[in-house]
């Protein structure tokens, strides 16, 4: 017994060790540029001139003020949206259709959705271009603020289109750790309505499990880059995006500047994180009286519940969003010649196809190598510290849940951490240590960033497994390896699954790490699209896009047919 | 000496003592031109140059350029293709999104003492980049003389190639391709072009919301920035010496009063800038915009072969010139492949490469060479290069202006975000 928690603090230091030992160097490589320290460019006076140099500039407050507001209303909306999805739509006809099929949506990066999405909504986008010039009466495209608005609409939107179906994931892995039928129907016989009952019984249990992946949202609708850059307001742009500016900026003094607003982006989403914890217990403290106060006949959950239908229809439209992404990417993709207010290419060609193809060679195996490499550390990391977990967990139950409990906020740390705000000193770091452009650092690099979700995805599923089928395994095989390959392992084959090609996902969106730990050496198919979509065609963007888009699709695909096809006659997996 | 004899026996049908004087001239230039063929030829069989480009071969380059653009992404991997055959050197383009980022990357290499076996070998990079990675030791050796192509430059008539945005080059980076500040307008929606910046207001204001410029400090913003500077300013001699903080102020005046006017009449109100240039060509295509503008005077020409713009869009300067510049290819301090990055620089120089990419159908950028200092046939391939459908001629591309000191850059960011960016 003793062994196992040992085994466990042993795991979580090396874990330490691994990843946040690197992540504290690399702040630490941020802070001291922040505080004027760095002295390739000369800089040794310790100061809080940079910091004060940030304030000074022009653009950084209404830049912080359309980061705030679009961060925080895409990751509320997305958070209450899908609350209310799961609330209305729990164990209707189509519950188990959007249970099977949400995975699909979370596998397209965000960046290509991004892509895809500005073609779909901008003035010149499709959707104007079928309107037009018939019902809209546009010959050229109307002068409309729509994408890269200075309010950052267009980025707040797209990041609610794509943090729904997280949500909603997490939402599904939180139900199952309790009976939410059995829960309502309980409810329901106490004569609570359905609205009331899942508000007071069912999203009240499920919230603690629901607050890491709110707070990693939060945190990466802070400080999201790519996709800013696609979609977000230009003059200024959002403060993620105005760092990295500051950091590519000719002058080397900016490398000051851009430290030093890394630095506050930290702290900025530290508070925010803070706040909204602070925010949290408030509201359990008042809404103690109202959860304690049994059925209310005319409460808020009584006109909450009801909209199945529009609710039905949101998952439509969040599906539409995607379809509709992806056609266009494909239509823009073969395109020679696609003028507004055309409905459909003039001039269509593979000569895109053909180009792509010829360049996709490298970037798509590096993609995928990287990909595939760090899903499977990542899993079978996932896989030991998990299965170690439900050993000791049913063994010391007190003692270990403080160390699994430190344990799990190392793993989380790098998805609340802003990327920006330690991969400057990263890269320092690595470059001092000779290890940068190389492809274990690259993996390594993603894995850091891919651990949180891989064990996110997986945690719960694994966790709840009935650790009495391994105890009956171990009985009759005499063996814990036999038992844990030929029992646990299959049985859990499924999620398991799952959470690689989720992790697989994650690892192909990478782009700031990618960019700054492969000093070049490695092209992905994420930095190809990236630097494509800064230039002018938008037919080879558009095929690069396309890539990025399907890769993971494609992974998610294989990697739930597998064990669907390897179990097609054990039914009772 | 082909040379030689041409002009030679085309001055002897003129007897007149002017023709006389002008033969005895163009003699004397096709001497030294000929000295200088002599020179390129017998720097490259000079044991430095066989010693490099033994030493090249094996070597892989990682050529840090922008590759935003598929045309100029084509053309690299075609210039890569012939240095693979010719000299053995492998050349691998890593395609940056800005070249800032390959400054910080050095830095960071710099920071951590790596003096050898550095990530950039050659790096593509002119103006502010350029001069900062000067500033701060970032750059290899001077090179550029010890390249046999180089000497083909035309240095004496593009004083560009030899200053930098205004920085002396000295022989730290080797001049890839001319730069003009061209306008390119559609002909479908409007009927002429603006001559100057106060005829471009006007056509703003009669056509809202159809022209716009990249929000600085994107290279091309802060060109199109400068440009209206140099056209608005009271005196322009200030612009060749440094900002001169008090006076900024009042010197600059009549630039922001203009651009008050122009942005609320530009697209989307001058509220949101495009990202680039390259964006500003996608809203030209779609009509988003009327007017845009390009650093490459073959643009418009390459982009309607390539389908990227419609036939309607044709080029335009304005009269009282533009700003021109050039781009160079550098090698870091810590290159790895330092020979190879010298044998691929040198091969970009080439008049092969050059005419290559100078022809509309496949790049278009203008040559840094000189061509008196070519032979026949490499004129000839010059000269054979069809000009673009929307391409001005030499003549109509008129004057050049020069860049304006280099201080003048963050100046007139600093002040443009505190008014437009806020």
């Amino acid at each position: 017994m003793r062994a196992t928690n040992y085994k466990l603090i042993l795991v979580s230091l090396c874990a330490g060790a691994l990843f946040i030992l690197p992540v504290m160097a690399g702040l630490l490589g941020t802070w001291l540029p922040a505080l004027g320290y760095l002295p390739s460019i000369g800089a040794s006076q310790i100061s809080v001139e940079p910091i004060l140099a940030v304030f000074a500039h022009p653009s950084s407050y209404s830049s912080i003020q359309a980061t705030l507001s679009s961060a925080l209303l895409a990751t509320g909306a997305a958070f209450v949206i899908s609350q209310w999805l799961c609330m209305q739509l729990y164990n209707s006809n189509s519950w188990s259709w959007i249970k099977r099929s949400i995975g699909l949506l979370l596998a397209v990066p965000h960046l290509a959705f991004g892509i895809g999405f500005a073609f779909l909504i901008s003035p010149s986008g499709w959707i104007m271009r079928l309107l037009s010039p018939g019902i809209s009466g546009f010959n050229v495209p109307p002068d409309w603020l729509i994408i890269n608005d200075s309010y950052a609409l267009s980025l707040t939107l797209v990041l609610v289109l794509k943090e729904i179906p997280f949500f909603l994931l997490m939402s599904l892995a939180a139900m199952g750790s309790f009976d939410v039928a059995k829960t309502l129907q309980v409810a329901a016989s106490l004569g609570y309505s359905r609205g009331e009952a899942w508000l007071k019984l069912v999203f009240v249990q499920m919230y603690p499990q629901l607050r890491l992946p709110l707070y990693a949202v939060l945190s990466y609708s802070l400080s999201v880059v790519d996709l800013s850059i696609i979609l977000g307001p230009t003059s200024p742009p959002t403060f993620a995006v105005l760092i990295n500016q500051w950091y590519g900026d000719a002058d080397t003094d900016f490398r000051l500047l851009g430290a030093a607003g890394a630095s506050l982006l930290l702290i900025l989403v530290t508070v925010l994180l803070g706040l909204i914890f602070a925010l949290e217990k408030l509201c359990s403290k008042i809404a103690q009286g109202w959860l304690l106060a049994g059925p209310v006949r005319y409460g808020v959950g009584y006109f909450a519940w009801g909209y199945r239908k529009i609710a039905k229809y949101t998952v439509i439209g969040l599906w539409a969003s995607t379809l509709l992404t992806l056609a266009v990417l494909l239509l823009w993709s073969v395109a020679q010649q696609w003028r507004f207010p055309l409905a459909l290419p003039s001039k269509w060609s593979l000569k895109y196809w053909q180009l792509s193809w010829q360049q996709l060679p490298e970037p798509l195996f590096n993609t995928a190598l990287v990909g595939f490499c760090s899903a499977t550390i990542a899993i079978s990391l996932v896989i030991a510290i998990l299965h170690w977990q439900s050993q000791s967990a049913r063994s010391v139950n007190q003692q270990s849940s403080n160390s699994s409990q430190l344990l799990l906020w190392l793993i989380y740390l790098p998805m609340l951490v802003p990327q920006v705000s330690f991969l400057f000193g990263i890269q320092v770091l690595l470059v001092g240590l000779g290890l940068d452009g190389k492809l274990a650092s690259l993996v390594w690099a993603h894995l850091i960033f891919v651990l949180p979700y891989c064990y996110l995805t997986l945690a719960k599923v694994f966790l709840q497994f009935d650790n009495r089928f391994f105890q009956q395994a171990m009985i009759l095989s005499q063996s814990r390896w036999k038992s844990f390959w030929m029992i646990k392992m299959p049985m859990l084959f499924k999620p398991i699954a799952f959470s690689f090609a989720i992790s697989f996902a994650v690892s192909v969106s990478q782009y700031l790490p990618t960019l700054y730990v492969a000093g070049g050496r490695f092209n992905t198919i994420t930095t190809e699209t990236v630097a494509l979509a800064t230039g002018a065609d938008d037919r080879i963007s558009a095929s690069f896009a396309l890539w990025q888009f399907w890769l993971p699709l494609l992974v998610f695909v294989t990697a739930t047919a597998i064990p669907q096809w390897c179990f097609r006659r054990r039914k009772g997996l | 000496m082909s040379i030689l004899k041409k002009k030679s026996t085309l001055s002897a049908g003129f007897y007149s003592a002017r023709a006389l004087l002008i033969s005895l001239g163009l003699c004397t230039a096709s001497f030294t031109l000929w000295a200088a063929d002599q020179t390129a030829t017998a720097l490259n069989d000079s044991p430095a140059w066989q010693k490099t480009l033994a030493s090249a071969k094996g070597q892989t380059v990682y050529f840090n350029a922008w590759g935003g653009s598929e045309t100029i992404n084509a053309y690299i991997r075609w210039a890569a293709e012939q240095v693979e055959d010719q000299y053995q050197v492998t050349v691998k383009q890593v395609k940056i999104t800005d070249t800032g980022n390959v400054v910080s990357r050095l830095l960071a290499e710099k920071s951590a003492g790596r003096t050898s076996s550095g990530s950039v070998d050659l790096v593509w990079i002119n103006g502010e980049n350029f001069k900062s990675m000067k500033d701060n030791g970032l750059l290899a050796k001077a090179y550029t003389q010890q390249l046999p192509n180089y000497l083909l430059v035309d240095t004496e008539n593009k004083p560009s190639t030899l200053y930098d945005f205004t920085t002396a080059v000295d022989n730290l980076e080797a001049p890839w391709g001319m730069a003009q500040m061209v306008f390119m307008y559609d002909t479908a929606h409007l009927d002429s072009h603006p001559q100057d910046m106060h005829t471009l207001l006007s056509t703003v204001q009669d056509n809202k919301g159809r022209f716009s410029y990249p929000a600085p400090p994107n290279f091309h913003g802060t060109s199109f920035i400068k440009q209206a500077l140099i056209e608005l300013i009271a005196d322009k001699r200030l612009l060749s010496k440094a900002v001169v903080k008090e006076d900024f102020s009042k010197v600059t005046a009549p630039l922001w009063a203009y651009l008050d006017k122009l942005h609320p009449l530009m697209w989307r109100s001058g509220r949101s800038f495009p990202s680039s240039a390259g964006q500003m060509k996608k809203l030209l295509n779609n009509s988003e915009i009327f007017i845009s503008l390009s650093f490459n005077p073959n643009d418009a020409s390459n982009a309607i072969a390539n389908d990227e713009l419609p036939e309607s869009i044709k080029t335009y300067v304005h009269a009282k010139g533009t700003l021109g510049n050039t781009h160079f290819v550098a090698i870091p301090f810590n290159a790895k492949a330092k020979e190879g990055a010298k044998v691929f620089a040198n091969f970009l120089m080439s008049p092969a490469a050059q005419a290559r990419k100078a022809s509309p159908q496949i790049w278009g950028d203008p040559t840094v060479l000189a061509m008196q200092k070519l032979s026949e046939a490499q004129r000839q391939s010059f000269s054979d290069l069809p000009l673009g459908q929307a391409t001005l001629s030499t003549e109509q591309l008129g004057t050049v202006l020069l860049e304006p000191h280099a201080s003048w850059v963050a100046a007139l960011e600093q002040e443009w975000l505190s008014r437009y960016a806020k």
